[in-house]
């Protein structure tokens, strides 16, 4: 086998818990997004088309539909015979002491220094599963490589004030960091880091296992590996990310990127024939819509049957929207039926989930209103004809 | 997966659609807005649980074999059996066979090495969704030698068809080839369960004698001798020989009931991925009764019509009765009735193009109008 020349582990392991009843049962990195996509699709797309051929998922938390999900990884082209998709729960072994749930984002990677080592690449790529970006990796390595970097921290400028949310860089004038901030209360900058690493592989082993010793350690990479190795003076640089990134933690933000798709001109585009998003399919037919169906600044996935009317939301595949109902300003997910005459409004509806005739779904203080996968929404009282003794003959 | 039945499907025995100004193979012609006609008689083989299916090659292979490829997406690309590519060779192209049993001759190699107790035979040109574990069990329970799957014609069909007659046990007493076909008449829908060791002797004696075509010659002729059955489907079912037809067929689906006859969750139709993102409706747009793909981005006004995948609308186009193939551009308020539009076809803008249902105004690939 040759070579393999960079890696990537993607961490997935997430509750996503600001996320509620969305990932209830399934990791942050499964969320479904944009009207056929999961979160994950966006790093593996990124890494397949880099040209990263070996992908280490490190999956924690509710992983059975993550790891349904992902297969062999044959939907982004990563089941080559020169590399692969490894799926790396937290595992049993020898010496009890050890033996633990991952602690955090460093020890989930020095946990799986083994099959790094089997790989044995030159460059390890840190990677969030729950970011939504188009990125080429092989851009960011060329720039670790010219500069000679031991260690490069992808970043972005953010709005100053939100820059106390993120870890905060201050570099030189060569891009090299010479200070590292995690949400510090009064930010020297507003270059973010992404949570996006390149890593020598000797050095990322170096300093995983120095910092698996460290008792008050937090074993994270933010927290401790960069500022570790900022303390000794190696080489860490910062590549200047530009475009689209998304951290969706919250359901406003959540709801928030699913709606940035659905601009005339979209920040996020989808439509690039050379940067396609790949993902799993489904074999759905087309959609259709209806004789009396209307679509307004929307997208729609494959399969859905529309026939009332859908204005400004995100439709997953294989919904249907019934006559008379309207969807407005909304996201619905695969499978969910919506009855006649619904109204919904501003709403995450999860997948598979019923709608009945006279459940209304709309908040007066323009919150999102969010309902879990296989709900079954009823109104209270079952909605009775206005004329007494209506149907009962 | 069953090894009890393979199939075997002839791709020869179809001519393309001329109109349509190309030389793709019928089976690779794309249709319902994401599908290639081949997707269907390929995915309800394989809804049955068959795992060996032979793909009877015409000379214009490319088309089909770039749709199909390792059959991955039809759970056909296996370590044993799976899909196989029977190609033409040089023979067939120089001196073409009259008929279908010299094909059949030469590629019984292929039948005999899937060792199955049945054979599904089947063209390429139909468009359904038949339940072949039904067809089975019917084979078995009259202990028929052949059985004819055949479908009760709802409209008039123009363009020859071979129409069946069956006595009340369902046992086919005559078979004749018509010009055109009526309601009432019992079409066969080029699909047919045949005893495996029945389709060997047969195949190879017709060869010898010089006969050409097994439907007449090796069934027409014996129906005295073999236990020929017919199975009337019941579900939707067209098959495509004619510009007219194909329309037909695209608009068939627009209606509800055939879509979710065809369209089974239980029994979906495979298609290559093709990763296209979701269709973008913009705010201009205004589509009813359409079938539209992934990967288009709306401005127009669209109805009754059928979108493939990437195709665009401009702003205030105006599409109606018409089949857009993938990645064809409509200009802005171009006005297009009756049009079928081939492949990466544009329109320009304010372009106003008119055609019928029973002479659809057909682009082609790569044109600009």
């Amino acid at each position: 086998m040759r070579k393999t020349e960079c890696m990537a582990m993607i961490l997935a392991g997430g509750k996503g818990s600001r996320l509620g009843v969305l990932t209830k049962t399934l990791a942050k990195p499964g969320v479904l997004f944009g009207s056929k996509y999961r979160i994950i699709d966006f790093p593996l797309t990124n890494c397949r088309n880099s040209g990263i051929e070996t992908v280490g998922i490190l999956t924690q938390y509710q992983p059975l539909e993550l790891n349904w999900y992902i297969g062999n990884g044959s939907s982004w082209d990563l089941d080559s015979d020169q590399g692969g998709t490894f799926v790396l729960p937290p595992y049993m072994r020898d010496d009890d002491a050890s033996n633990k749930w991952y602690q955090g984002t460093a020890d989930a990677i020095y946990q799986n220094l083994n099959f790094i080592d089997m790989i044995d690449p030159d460059y390890v790529v840190i990677l969030s599963g729950d970011h939504i970006y188009k990125m080429d990796y092989s851009k960011m390595l060329a720039y670790h490589k010219k500069h000679h970097a031991a260690a490069t921290v992808s970043t972005i400028r953010v709005p100053w004030n939100e820059a106390n949310r993120f870890g905060i860089m201050k570099v030189d004038d060569d891009m090299k960091i010479v200070e590292f901030q995690e949400k510090p209360a009064n930010p020297a900058s507003n270059l973010a880091s992404m949570g996006i690493y390149i890593f020598n592989k000797e050095l990322l082993k170096k300093y995983l296992l120095a910092d698996a010793k460290l008792k008050d350690s937090q074993h994270d990479f933010g927290k401790n590996i960069i500022p570790a190795m900022l303390g000794a003076d190696v080489p860490v640089y910062a590549y200047p990310f530009e475009g689209y990134w998304k951290d969706v933690g919250t359901i406003e933000s959540l709801w928030q990127a699913n709606m940035d798709l659905i601009a005339d001109n979209p920040a996020l585009s989808l439509n690039s024939p050379d940067w396609r998003i790949y993902s799993g399919s489904q074999s759905l037919p087309p959609h259709y819509v209806g004789p009396n169906g209307s679509v307004k600044s929307s997208i729609i996935g494959e399969g859905s049957v529309i026939l009332g009317s859908v204005t400004r939301s995100v439709i997953f595949y294989g919904v249907t929207v019934e006559e008379g109902a309207r969807v407005t300003n909304s996201v619905i997910m695969p499978g969910t039926v919506i009855e006649k005459d619904v109204v919904i409004d501003k709403a995450i509806i999860g997948e598979r989930c019923h709608v009945h005739s006279g459940f209304n779904i709309q908040k007066e203080d323009g919150s999102v209103s969010v309902y879990g996968g296989d709900s079954n929404l009823k109104p209270e009282k079952p909605a009775v004809s206005a004329k007494k003794g209506a149907g009962s003959k | 997966m069953r090894s009890d039945i393979i199939g075997l499907i002839n791709l020869r025995d179809s001519s393309p659609l001329r109109e349509m100004n190309e030389r793709r193979p019928l089976s690779a012609v794309p249709i319902c807005s994401k599908f290639r006609l081949i997707d269907f008689t390929l995915s309800s083989m394989v809804n049955a649980g068959i795992g060996n299916v032979g793909l009877l090659l015409g000379p214009e292979a490319r088309a089909l074999m770039d749709h199909i490829r390792s059959a991955k997406e039809w759970n056909l690309a296996r370590k044993q059996d799976g899909l196989f590519y029977l190609p033409s060779d040089v023979e067939d192209i120089i001196h073409p066979s009259k008929g279908d049993i010299r094909d059949y001759y030469k590629n019984l190699r292929f039948v005999e090495r899937g060792d199955s107790h049945y054979l599904l035979l089947s063209s390429c040109d139909m468009i359904h969704n038949i339940d072949y574990e039904k067809v089975l069990h019917f084979h078995r329970q009259h202990n028929a030698d052949v059985t004819l799957i055949y479908h009760k014609q709802i409209n008039a069909l123009i363009g020859k068809g071979r129409v069946i007659e069956t006595a009340k046990n369902g046992r086919i007493t005559s078979m004749s080839e018509l010009k055109d076909t009526n309601p009432g008449d019992n079409l066969f829908l080029q699909a047919m369960l045949i005893d495996s060791e029945i389709f060997l002797k047969s195949v190879r004696f017709a060869y010898a004698k010089g006969d050409t075509s097994f439907f007449d010659d090796v069934i027409g002729k014996n129906l005295d001798h073999l236990r020929v059955f017919g199975y009337q489907y019941d579900g939707y079912a067209i098959r495509i020989d004619s510009v007219q037809s194909y329309f037909q067929a695209n608009m068939d689906l627009l209606n509800v009931d055939n879509m979710r006859n065809v369209f089974r969750t239980d029994k979906p139709i495979y298609t290559k991925v093709m990763d296209e993102p979701p269709t973008r409706y913009l705010e201009g747009s205004k589509v009813t009764n359409s079938l539209i793909a992934n990967g288009c981005v709306i401005e127009g006004k669209v109805e009754n019509s059928i979108l493939f995948r990437r195709v665009r609308i401009g702003r205030n186009a105006v599409i109606k009765n018409s089949i857009i193939l993938q990645h064809s551009t409509i200009g802005e308020d171009a006005q297009l009735d009756g049009v079928v539009c081939d492949k990466n076809a544009i329109i320009q803008p304010e372009a106003i193009l008119n055609g019928s249902a029973d002479s659809p105004l057909c682009i082609a690939k790569f044109a600009v109008r």
